[in-house]
């Protein structure tokens, strides 16, 4: 439903083109000979008739009234060369910028982006902008990737060396851990020492279900919810009972609490075994 | 349209007589139906509402002594009475034209191509008006125009819901920034003598 400011701009459109009964008209001249505050009303409906027929809304008769009756002084000729211009513009402005993406998220992103572009409108400013926030993203990304990885970084390299001969690894402390209990696979409660772990932990991960010699698992370290180490592409071991999983994790972020380390396999990972342990 | 007349001081105080009897108040009343009929005449669509304005109050003042006051006609309708015929012989002798869509009143610049098909001073005052804007204002006229024929309801939809307005509260707003850009591109264009 049209609220009445939007009868009021329709009616003056109509009586601006010259549409109107002669009585209506009337009505409106007086209206505004003796109501000032019409004016901006009349000037919105004056600028919309103008945006209306450069969208192409008005009816035939309509465009021929705003040609005959309308477009008639050289203030409304020149306000309409300036609305035409304005358009134009924005519209030469809105293809130098992506715009159409799939889903929601991007599409606001493009959105913000697109806004940023129209502050600086001249091309090569915005391509310039373009190439900086380009740099300015990728130094983010590598930093961030720098300080939030760089131990799993350094681990996953560790982990990615040939774990089978436990007979090396026997001064490296070392927890063995069936999915689900809160109790390492000797049958002990598997709650760590802190003061006893040295700068690494050796986890032994006993699978539930047999592995396929392809898979590789990913392995996250839990803890309130949180994952605060991860670990991917990591191999499998075969021993007297079965597979595990053998990996280092930094003994650094094993303070007091209870921990989850969740393994799955890298190519199904709706099927997650779930570690429990607790640091005393 | 015939001006073979001058408006005597005489004439001009009858008519303020008329008005009221309060020289002052008069004087207020003279004014509010001087800009009254300034806007008639602009949003008839006449060039120079100033001087027709001027033409209407000079012929009321002309014929003010033959009013017959015992009639209770408002001001307002005498006034109205004079401008109707003095917008219809402006009509007669500037004769209202169909302007032709090959004109260049009707070269939008919709259908360019380039930013280079515009006129690089109107585009350089465009562009030298929008960067005097807040950049919050600047983006949203660009936003508001930057969509095709087929887009444009969603898109102004889509900006009326983002910045949390009503779309007619847009329309306002977008509006009065026109209003500012227009302003500050005719300026600009005045000072480079286009």
């Amino acid at each position: 439903m049209q609220s009445n400011e939007e009868i009021n701009i329709s009616n003056f459109k109509q009586y601006m083109l010259g549409n109107l009964a002669p009585a209506e008209s009337e009505a409106i001249d007086l209206q505004i000979i003796s109501d000032e505050s019409l004016e901006e009303k009349l000037m919105w409906a004056e600028s919309e008739l103008m945006e209306d027929y450069l969208d192409e809304t008005l009816s035939p008769s309509e465009m021929e009234l705003f040609r005959k009756n309308f477009l008639i002084s050289s203030e409304r000729k020149a306000q309409f060369r300036q609305i035409s211009l304005m358009r134009n513009y924005a519209r030469n402005v809105a293809k130098a910028v992506p715009e159409k993406v799939s889903s929601k998220e991007p599409e606001k992103f493009f959105w913000k982006l697109r806004k940023f572009f129209s502050l600086n409108l001249k091309p090569r400013i915005a391509m310039f902008a373009l190439v900086v926030i380009s740099l300015f993203a990728v130094g983010i990304f590598y930093y961030m990737a720098d300080n939030q990885t760089a131990s799993e970084m350094a681990f996953a390299e560790l982990n990615q060396k040939d774990l089978s001969n436990l007979a090396e690894l026997e001064n490296i402390f070392t927890v063995n851990l069936m999915s689900g209990t809160f109790r390492d696979s000797s049958g002990t409660e598997s709650k760590l020492q802190p003061d006893k772990l040295g700068d690494k932990v050796l986890f032994r991960l006993a699978l539930p279900v047999a592995a396929a010699a392809s898979d590789t698992f990913k392995v996250e370290l839990v803890k309130d919810r949180k994952v605060v180490f991860t670990q991917t592409n990591l191999r499998f071991y075969s021993n007297p009972n079965g597979q595990e999983l053998r990996l280092f994790l930094p003994a650094s972020p094993l303070k007091k609490g209870e921990y989850q380390i969740k393994a799955a396999k890298e190519t199904a990972k709706d099927s997650i075994f779930t570690y429990n342990f607790a640091v005393g | 349209m015939k001006k073979d007349y001058a408006l005597k001081q005489e004439d001009f105080d009858a008519l303020l007589a008329w008005l009221s009897a309060n020289r002052e108040e008069a004087g207020v009343l003279y004014e509010n139906i001087r800009k009254g009929l300034i806007r008639f005449f602009r949003f008839r669509g006449c060039n120079d509402s100033h001087t027709l304005a001027d033409e209407t109050i000079n012929r009321v003042a002309l014929k003010v002594s033959t009013f017959d006051s015992s009639k209770n006609v408002k001001t307002i309708t005498y006034f109205y009475g004079f401008a109707s015929n003095v917008f219809l012989e402006y009509s007669r002798t500037t004769g209202k034209r169909e302007v032709s869509l090959e004109s260049e009143d009707f070269q939008p610049w919709q259908n360019s191509k380039t930013p280079d098909d515009l006129s690089n001073a109107e585009c350089d005052c465009l562009e030298n008006c929008l960067s005097t804007l807040p950049p919050k204002e600047r983006a949203l006229i660009v936003d508001y125009y930057a969509k095709d024929k087929s887009e444009i309801f969603e898109q102004r939809s889509k900006l009326a819901e983002e910045l949390n307005l009503k779309k007619p509260a847009l329309h306002t707003k977008v509006f009065r920034i026109k209003n500012v850009l227009r302003n500050c591109i005719e300026a600009c264009l005045a000072k480079n003598n286009l």
